[in-house]
């Protein structure tokens, strides 16, 4: 009976996928099992960031929001994307504003601008769910603040002040961890908030410039440090302080292990950090190559398994395994999503929006 | 033997109207043409600059007197867009407003100013919101401007503002006061005073308005009518000239024109924060000309110099960028009228160009020096230019440009038509070359040429109260090498010489004229401009290849009626745009509408003794019509304009 049932659901999703690969403007689910929400933040000033979905097949459709909102665009700099219940979230960097969707439609529910909050709207990053009624965002690009978004009337109701340029969080059990990147300035911390009282309970010092984190099947973080950089002598780069990927131990709140990725003046950058194989691989690239580490490695990889591309984002399909780098040639036209195997072999590219920065997977 | 063949087909104009019309399939076009080696020796032709020598030839743009003063009372910005085939990329009223042509982009256009190229070294673009349009009291644009005359950056043609004096015994005062929408308030004050001998001549204005126009956001759910906030204006100008007549042979020119507009900048539409940006913009211009002419030659020498200051703020993301550029512009020309009509010039010009930007990491000096050679041939009716420049650089080689133009005009002045060859380059601008981080030394120049055709048609006897001329242009242009700022990696962008692009149209214009009597008149005019602007390689996205370059429109139409009499004059203006793609990708969410705007005005006049009076109102946008200029820049609904002049004008004897 069980495998009856699993064939009918399959035999619907393929139905409705084929569907949508046939019409590019129809309006389909898109929270099934398996599928992608690609976000394209679009160029700075220009309001063309957009919503690509791709289904758990790999074909993907552009502009859903558009075509689910009579050709309303979505804005300046999409930043994020993430669920919380039957809702998306959608951060809007340079509208200022946080998009709320409905997650099977794309139809907007509501726009919401925060006027309480000491920062406004002004800088929004990252969304997080911590229950069907509440998500934290991340927002403001010098004093940072993690704002309490209160999903049944879709409102702010609370700042909560971390540090500067609050970038990507994470939950493990009740409490929140924050990459507080500096924004515009630099910053070297984490901060830890406790989700039920909405109080930072602690700080952790990372390593300069947290922008990325990941959880691990171990319930532990991983945290992307960037390091601080000197581009006024470019083409030369100069490297201030180094890259680090490190991991953060949350039972003690401490970071139990540190490897420096880029070491003070080596000229190359580092940009991008995802989890796969279940929690137990990191990836992370530095400058044009993508490198694997299994979480209990003690000692970074010498060899990348895939190279001579340079992503704009990084993901990691926790269904079928694969590696996926987000393309952005230039900001003026579309980006391509890169599908590798685990083992770095390229599969395929699909053409998405313009400037994809990062991958949303559905559950 | 083209030449030939234009002349038989002469010989039968109806013959001639249907080949045009098979030929190119265009009702409309457009402007007049002026080019004739002088037998005598006019002393208009003696005294004027090479720039303007050599670009006479071809199909060129001169605003008039009227077009200005109806169409002017904020800046050149409104005037190009309305009575020229410019595309005025604005930003909003109070805003920055850059000009391009011909599908080329916005710094591959360039203004002159009394010769002194006044494009931002900083940008390469002009922003034409600085200039007020008694900036000049001739505003025509070249074409087909070509690299040997102009130099660097004129692929799609240029912009030529220039004051020329008319040595009369005359006082001429005026006072302008305009009131518009928005709270913009405007005052114009100017005189003329001179004799046979010296003439001096001022303006200034000064101009505040909020700016606080309501608008249509269609970026936001459900469209809500908001207001454009932060969008204050300040800004006042000054133009003066003094042009003294040496003796019989020698004449001394000098001008100077300075501005500051400082304004604040609204955030684009679908924003849900007031932006706190703030641009300061301060500029003197100042020229010297020398020129003594000879029996059978003339000879000048002009210097300018140019100090630019602008500082940009944004309070929110704490950024406070001045830039402050200095500029001396110095050219020297011999002209020589020899026997058979053959005119030769020779000439050098050499400029410093010094910038000053804390993103350039300190000081940027740069010299440049070009040759130029020049030669005019008259024959028959036939005129023929052939120009060539050498620019000396001390980074990079540019190699020779070429120019050259074939006219003819029949005897009886009612055909004329030209052909013409340019070599086209332009150097990076200095954020190319030395913004930081990502700005690329090793940058080449673009390069490209274009090729004309043109002809204009006046097939009605000039004694006749009804006047028309149907004018037509084709081009074709290439344009390599083009500089693209593209990601290198996250957050970093670099330029590069990545794209190569084609541009072809056909500009076409028919002015009718009907004059009952010395103060009424009828005038109808429609330009018809298509243009097929694409991308033929992008090394970023091979992708891309044919697909149309963003923000050119392939159809555009300006139209116009006007009816003068002796004591009211009304007119409408009519501008269509054609559809616009925003991105390289040509993506259809995002392509901007085809938009119609319609304005009118009328105008009362009034003499007492020597002092002109008028009272004019004027509406933009009658028809409500929502439009974006740009993706996301809120454009104004209907708003209205008066306009009170009183002017004492007293010719001496």
């Amino acid at each position: 009976m069980t495998k009856k049932i699993s064939l009918f659901i399959l035999v619907c999703a393929s139905v409705l996928a084929c569907k949508k690969e046939d019409d590019n403007n129809s309006i389909g689910t898109y929270v099934e099992a398996g599928s992608a929400i690609v976000v394209n933040e679009g160029n700075f000033g220009s309001s063309n960031g957009s919503i690509s979905f791709i289904d758990r097949n790999g074909a993907a459709t552009n502009f859903i929001y558009e075509n689910a909102n009579a050709g309303l665009t979505l804005g300046d700099v999409i930043q994020s994307y993430t669920t919380v219940g039957t809702k998306g979230i959608i951060c809007v960097n340079n509208s200022f504003k946080i998009e709320i969707v409905d997650a099977r439609t794309f139809k907007h529910i509501a726009t919401v601008v925060d006027t309480t909050a000491t920062q406004n709207t002004s800088y929004v990053r990252y969304a997080l769910g911590i229950n069907d009624s509440k998500a934290y965002i991340t927002n403001g690009n010098f004093a940072g603040e993690v704002e309490v978004l209160d999903l049944t009337t879709n409102k702010i109701v609370k700042s909560i002040n971390v540090g500067k340029g609050p970038e990507q969080l994470a939950m493990v059990g009740s409490s929140v961890y924050v990459c507080n990147s500096g924004g515009f300035d630099v910053d070297s911390t984490v901060s830890v908030i406790n989700a039920a009282s909405d109080v930072v309970t602690a700080t952790i010092n990372v390593g300069d410039i947290p922008t990325k984190i990941v959880k691990d099947a171990q319930n532990n973080l991983w945290i992307l440090c960037a390091g601080q950089s000197d581009y006024s002598a470019y083409p030369i780069i100069n490297k201030l302080s180094p890259s680090k990927l490190v991991r953060i131990n949350t039972t003690t709140n401490t970071v139990d292990r540190s490897f420096t990725l880029i070491n003070t003046g080596n000229p190359s950058y580092v940009v991008n950090l995802a989890i796969g194989n279940n929690g137990r691989t990191v990836y992370y690239s530095v400058s044009n190559r993508i490198y694997e580490l299994e979480i209990t490695d003690g000692s970074l990889p010498l060899s990348p398994i895939i190279t001579g591309r340079d992503f704009y984002g990084l993901a990691a399909s926790p269904f079928s395994n694969q590696i996926w780098g987000l393309s952005a040639p230039n900001f003026t036209s579309s980006g391509y999503v890169f599908r590798y195997t685990s083992a770095g072999t390229l599969i395929d590219s699909v053409k998405v929006g313009i400037g994809p920065n990062n991958v949303f997977f559905n559950n | 033997m083209f030449c030939g063949n234009i002349s038989s087909i002469m010989k039968s104009k109806s013959i001639y109207l249907v080949t045009l019309f098979v030929l190119f399939q265009i009702e409309f076009a457009n402007t007049i043409f002026a080019d004739t080696i002088p037998v005598s020796i006019p002393e208009v032709l003696i005294q004027s600059s090479r720039e303007n020598f050599y670009s006479t030839s071809n199909y060129n743009y001169k605003i008039d007197s009227f077009q200005t003063h109806y169409y002017g009372q904020n800046s050149i910005v409104d005037v190009l867009q309305n009575f020229t085939p410019a595309q005025i990329n604005t930003y909003g009223v109070g805003g920055i407003a850059t000009i391009s042509l011909r599908g080329s982009a916005d710094d591959q256009t360039s203004v002159f100013w009394n010769g002194l190229k006044i494009n931002s070294l900083s940008l390469g673009t002009m922003d034409i919101s600085l200039i007020p349009v008694n900036a000049a009291n001739s505003i025509q644009i070249v074409t087909n401007a070509s690299s040997a005359v102009l130099g660097s950056g004129n692929f799609g043609g240029a912009v030529l503002l220039n004051n020329q004096p008319v040595f009369k015994k005359k006082i001429d005062i005026g006072i302008r006061q305009d009131f518009a929408s928005f709270k913009n308030y405007r005052t114009n004050f100017s005189l003329n005073i001179g004799n046979e001998k010296i003439q001096f001549s001022s303006s200034s204005f000064y101009q505040q308005a909020k700016n606080d126009f309501p608008f249509y956001d269609k970026y936001k759910f459900n469209n809500p009518t908001v207001l454009n906030k932060n969008n204050e204006t300040k800004q006042w100008a000054t133009v003066n000239q003094l042009n003294i007549k040496l003796n019989k042979n020698q004449q001394l020119d000098i001008g100077n024109f300075t501005l500051q507009k400082q304004h604040n900048i609204p955030a684009n539409m679908g924003s849900y924060q007031v932006s706190q940006k703030f641009q300061d913009d301060f500029t003197t211009k100042s020229f010297i000309k020398y020129q003594k002419m000879f029996k059978q030659s003339q000879f000048y020498f002009r210097s300018g110099f140019i100090y630019d200051y602008m500082l940009y703020c944004d309070s929110i993301n704490k950024i406070n960028a001045p830039y402050l550029i200095h500029q001396s512009q110095n050219s020297a020309n011999y002209r020589h009228f020899f026997k058979h009509n053959i005119v030769l010039d020779a000439g050098l010009d050499y400029s410093i160009e010094i910038a000053k930007v804390d993103e350039y990491n300190g000081k940027i000096m740069r010299h440049r020096g070009a040759a130029f050679i020049g030669a005019k041939y008259s024959i028959y009716n036939l005129t023929i230019n052939a120009t060539m420049r050498q620019e000396i650089l001390k980074v990079k080689y540019i190699r020779p440009q070429f120019g050259i133009t074939v006219s003819y005009t029949d005897k009886k002045n009612i055909f004329s038509s030209t052909l013409s060859y340019a070599d086209k380059f332009r150097l990076p601008d200095f954020n190319d070359l030395y913004w930081q981080p990502g700005g690329n030394k090793d940058l080449l120049p673009e390069n490209g040429f274009t090729a004309e055709y043109s002809f204009a048609l006046r097939p009605v006897k000039k004694s006749s109260k009804y006047q028309m001329v149907f004018s037509n242009s084709v081009y074709y242009s290439i344009i390599k090498n083009n500089i693209v700022w593209v990601p290198i990696f996250s957050g970093l962008y670099s330029p590069q010489n990545i794209k190569k692009t084609r541009h072809y149209g056909i500009e076409s214009k028919i002015e009718n004229t009907i004059s009952w009597n010395q103060t009424n008149a009828l005038k109808f005019s429609v330009n018809y401009n298509f243009n097929r602007s694409s991308i033929i390689q992008d090394e970023s996205n091979e992708n891309l290849n044919g697909n149309f370059i963003r923000y050119k429109p392939q159809h555009t139409i300006k139209s116009y009626l006007i009816f003068e009499d002796k004591y009211f004059n009304i007119g409408f203006n009519y501008l269509y745009v054609g559809q616009r793609f925003t991105d390289d990708e040509n993506i259809k969410v995002f392509e901007l509408k085809p938009y119609s705007l319609v304005d009118m005005f009328i105008a009362f006049k009034g003499n007492f003794k020597s002092i002109n009076a008028e009272f004019g109102f004027k509406v933009n946008n009658l028809f409500n019509t929502q439009y974006e200029s740009l993706r996301s820049y809120a454009q104004p609904l209907r708003n209205y304009n008066v306009t009170v002049i009183l002017n004492y004008k007293s010719i001496l004897k």
